[in-house]
């Protein structure tokens, strides 16, 4: 029994700081967009300090789970740049060859079933995102998959990764979001309102200061 | 959940989806083209019954008798 709690623990403690230091690197590259629209996150707070404390996160994730943890972070990187695979990135490759790269090194890493769940699981969470934000992206003109091909279609998308996902791990699923419900209420209390720079208009206007 | 049920209902969501953008795309593309058809025609009406030109706002040359009976917030336009 105790055995069982303490998986349990292990597996929901990694999902949790994993999540949280990818959540952390992700507000972190997004640091304008959510300031253009009135959200000072953490990150944006932090700034350049945002970095070590996601790595730290990540370790401790990854201490309680490597696989699990490997799988989660490689399936963020893969599935955030879906978006832009046609893009070229710093390393001089297209995003579609490191998407591959990604996805490759997480079935290496944690083995194939771990890898197609954190894939589909990354999957789901980032489309709802996109859902739940399809308004706040379209006003600072990020991209948004909702936008992109519609909301109905986004929620097809999103059913069919969750079905993956709870056929391939139903105990994952579970316990990511849980996770993933902490992690949002943690998000929603650091974050701060400021005087958004683009009205509900459209019209830009200026702040005295920060 | 077996393997069966499991392509089955991915097949399903995959069928919806396919539908759903494809059917959404093409009535998108067919009210369009019912637009382009009817359009010119709506505002033709429009012109005519309120003596305005519904782009331009130019009172009309012609001598137009506004509906006032069947539109309350039209104004007087064309006679006088």
């Amino acid at each position: 029994m105790s055995g069982g709690w303490l998986e349990a623990l292990h597996i929901f403690g990694c999902l949790l700081l994993t999540g949280a230091s990818v959540k952390l690197m992700d507000d972190y590259l997004d640091a304008d967009f959510d300031l253009c629209r009135g959200h000072r996150t953490l990150a944006a707070r932090w700034g350049r300090a945002t970095l070590p404390y996601a790595l730290v996160l990540g370790m401790i994730g990854a201490a309680l789970d490597a696989r699990l943890a490997a799988a989660v972070l490689l399936a963020s990187y893969a599935v955030g740049m879906f978006t832009a695979w046609r893009e070229q990135l710093p390393t001089r490759l297209p995003a579609w060859a490191e998407i591959g790269g990604a996805i490759v090194l997480a079935v290496v890493c944690a083995g194939w079933r771990d890898a197609v769940w954190a894939i589909a699981m990354m999957a789901v969470i980032d489309w709802v995102d996109d859902l739940l934000d399809m308004y706040g992206d379209g006003l600072s003109n990020q991209f948004n998959l909702a936008l992109r091909i519609g909301p109905i279609e986004t929620v097809f998308l999103v059913l069919l990764a969750l079905l993956v996902a709870v056929t391939v791990s139903p105990t994952y699923t579970m316990w990511a979001f849980i996770a993933l419900a902490v992690l949002s209420v943690l998000s929603e209390w650091s974050t701060r309102k400021v005087e958004p720079a683009v009205s509900r208009d459209g019209e830009v206007y200026h702040r005295g200061s920060d | 959940m077996g393997p069966i049920e499991f392509l089955w209902l991915a097949t399903l969501l995959l069928a919806m989806f396919l539908g759903f953008a494809a059917g959404r795309r093409l009535g998108i593309q067919q009210g369009r083209k019912q637009e382009q058809r009817t359009l010119p025609i709506e505002l033709r009406v429009a012109a005519l019954e309120r003596g305005i030109c519904p782009i331009c706002g130019a009172r009309s040359a012609h001598d137009t008798i506004p509906v006032e009976s069947h539109h309350p917030d039209a104004e007087s336009g064309g006679r006088q």
